[in-house]
């Protein structure tokens, strides 16, 4: 009996926040899912940024990265991009490439649709982070976020 | 290995660990009792029939608490007492760890900090036998500033007089070098005074839009009233001590004043989704239960906390655990901290944790998100692009 009140109380819990996960019609979370997927739409399909990137010199970039949009946040720079190839190859370019460019690997991680690396430099830490959201096995959506220290 | 002394272990095969925990359990009770009961938790799944087999040793988990009493003093006392019952691993809220590391060390017993995001309290090459699995002060103040910034607003930048304060008013002055137009005041509020309204008045008198309070749970409860009871409807954002039910419990007759309460923490999920976390939380209700908030919604149901900083003890005590599995027992302690470098554990919340040789961070600055509470409880903000994408994570009791 107390096990199966267990249950339900788990069963209720998972109820209650799958509700709240999917939100009504004026809930907020459909306007910041919408934002991300809108800027992932963009670098995966924009075109190549013509100005400099603010990123620091000597940055890791694999040959098949196209940066499309930068942007400053506060302190930090955000770019964001694509890989033309899958996930894996994308993750496999980055780690060569962080590694060359002789940057400290804070962290890494690949799962099933994303893969992150964070990294430290002289004078700044960040993270690059791959996501599969281009809708499209042959592309990756790339997103830097640069810290000063 | 020397064995604990006074845990009645005999012979070579069978050797209790004890695995210290140094807290504020008289002062910060929340805090310390969650951390301490993550770490029982795990300690309890590691061991099958009461022991954890390494090799040919059978070895007994003890998680033994030790009260700081939120004293530096105590606390470097407490990991002195720690290492003379030679300690496995010291969890650690954080405070006292920039004089009581080197004693640890020089014991070979790494202190993991499960609390305190102190940018200097972990230092992979001069401070080796310590770790963290709590978010970090420079994750929390970068990501501020890259999520206030741009907002256009002006913001009072508030710390308290506690170690746990000015570390935090160091994480933010780097954060917010590059910003400076979006500063109007540092001011510093002292925590023992009962009525913080001279320090929110020139906070409001510096033409602030926004007001970053880092400091310790009462101390943000005192601003939020001061800055309320004035009639100062200003934005409030803080470090994870503002989701500490504290806050709440001391705006319980203002529920409406902790609306709109915005608070910076580590993500309390993975790409999996919910399930890990919920997982985890319902092992810790059955052995703990629920951590009520003692505060209720404006229907009436009962809020609880999750267990997230019980989480980062569980996820410590797993990392330890995989490192002296890797180092064939407890024996060469040398030996257990260099793994640390080596082993990684899925974590309660599926993410991956562990350390290695350029890092003893065990939550990255990128997994930092923001929060905002309305009727009692909290969910993600839908302004931030990770945060956005975050589930609510429930804390209504069920009813029975």
């Amino acid at each position: 009996m107390k096990r199966l009140s267990m249950l339900l109380g788990l069963a209720l819990i998972l109820t209650v926040s799958l509700a709240a996960c999917g939100g009504g019609g004026s809930d907020e979370g459909e306007e910041g899912e919408s934002e991300i997927s809108e800027v992932a739409s963009e670098a995966c399909t924009g075109t190549a940024l013509t100005d400099t990137v603010k990123l620091p010199t000597g940055f890791p970039k694999p040959d098949a990265v196209t940066y499309v949009k930068q942007s400053e946040a506060g302190p930090s720079t955000v770019v964001d991009g694509r890989y033309d190839g899958s996930l894996d190859d994308a993750y496999d370019d980055y780690q060569a490439a962080v590694e060359t460019a002789g940057y400290d690997v804070l962290f890494d991680e690949k799962e099933d649709h994303d893969a992150e690396i964070s990294y430290k430099t002289d004078g700044s830490s960040g993270q690059i982070a791959l996501r599969e959201e281009c809708g499209d096995s042959d592309k990756t959506y790339v997103h830097i976020t640069n810290r000063p220290e | 290995m020397a064995l604990a002394p006074g845990c009645g272990s005999g012979s070579k095969s069978e050797q209790t660990l004890v695995i210290a925990v140094n807290a504020s359990f008289s002062k910060t009770p929340y805090v310390a009792d969650t951390i301490a009961n993550g770490a029982r938790l795990a300690a309890g799944e590691l061991q099958r029939n009461g022991v954890l087999a390494i090799g040919g040793t059978a070895y007994r988990l003890e998680v033994k608490r030790f009260d700081t009493a939120g004293s530096p003093v105590t606390a470097v006392g407490n990991v002195r007492r720690a290492v003379a019952q030679d300690a496995v691993a010291i969890l650690d809220e954080g405070t006292g760890v920039n004089a009581s590391w080197q004693t640890a060390n020089d014991a070979k017993i790494p202190i993991g900090i499960v609390y305190q995001g102190g940018v200097d309290l972990v230092d992979v090459d001069k401070r080796s036998n310590v770790f963290r699995i709590a978010p970090t002060d420079h994750g929390i103040a970068f990501r501020l500033a890259e999520y206030l910034v741009p907002k256009g607003l002006k913001i009072a930048l508030l710390h308290d007089d506690s170690g746990y304060g000015q570390e935090g008013e160091k994480a933010l002055a780097t954060a917010f070098s590059r910003n400076p137009e979006a500063v109007t005041a540092r001011i510093t509020l002292p925590s023992g005074a009962t009525d913080l309204s001279p320090q929110l008045l020139a906070a409001r008198r510096s033409g602030a839009t926004a007001v970053l309070v880092w400091a310790q749970a009462p101390v943000i409860a005192k601003a939020l009233i001061a800055a309320r009871t004035s009639g100062w409807d200003v934005p409030f954002y803080t470090p994870p001590a503002g989701a500490d039910p504290l806050v709440r419990q001391e705006l319980a007759d203002h529920p409406e004043w902790v609306d709109g309460l915005t608070f910076a923490s580590g993500r309390l999920t993975a790409e999996q989704g919910t399930t890990p976390f919920y997982a985890f939380a319902a092992k810790y209700r059955n052995a703990f239960g629920l951590e009520s908030v003692g505060v209720q919604t404006s229907a009436g149901a009962q809020v609880v906390q999750p267990p997230e900083y019980a989480m980062y003890a569980y996820d410590f005590v797993n990392v330890l655990a995989a490192a002296l599995q890797s180092a064939g027992g407890a024996d060469d302690r040398e030996k257990v901290l260099s793994a640390l470098h080596e082993v990684t554990i899925r974590g309660a919340n599926g993410d991956e944790r562990g350390f290695n040789q350029n890092s003893h961070e065990g939550v990255v600055d990128d997994d930092v998100y923001f929060a905002r509470f309305e009727n009692m409880t909290y969910r993600p903000v839908r302004d931030d692009p990770l945060s956005s994408t975050l589930p609510v994570i429930s804390q209504i009791q069920p009813r029975s």
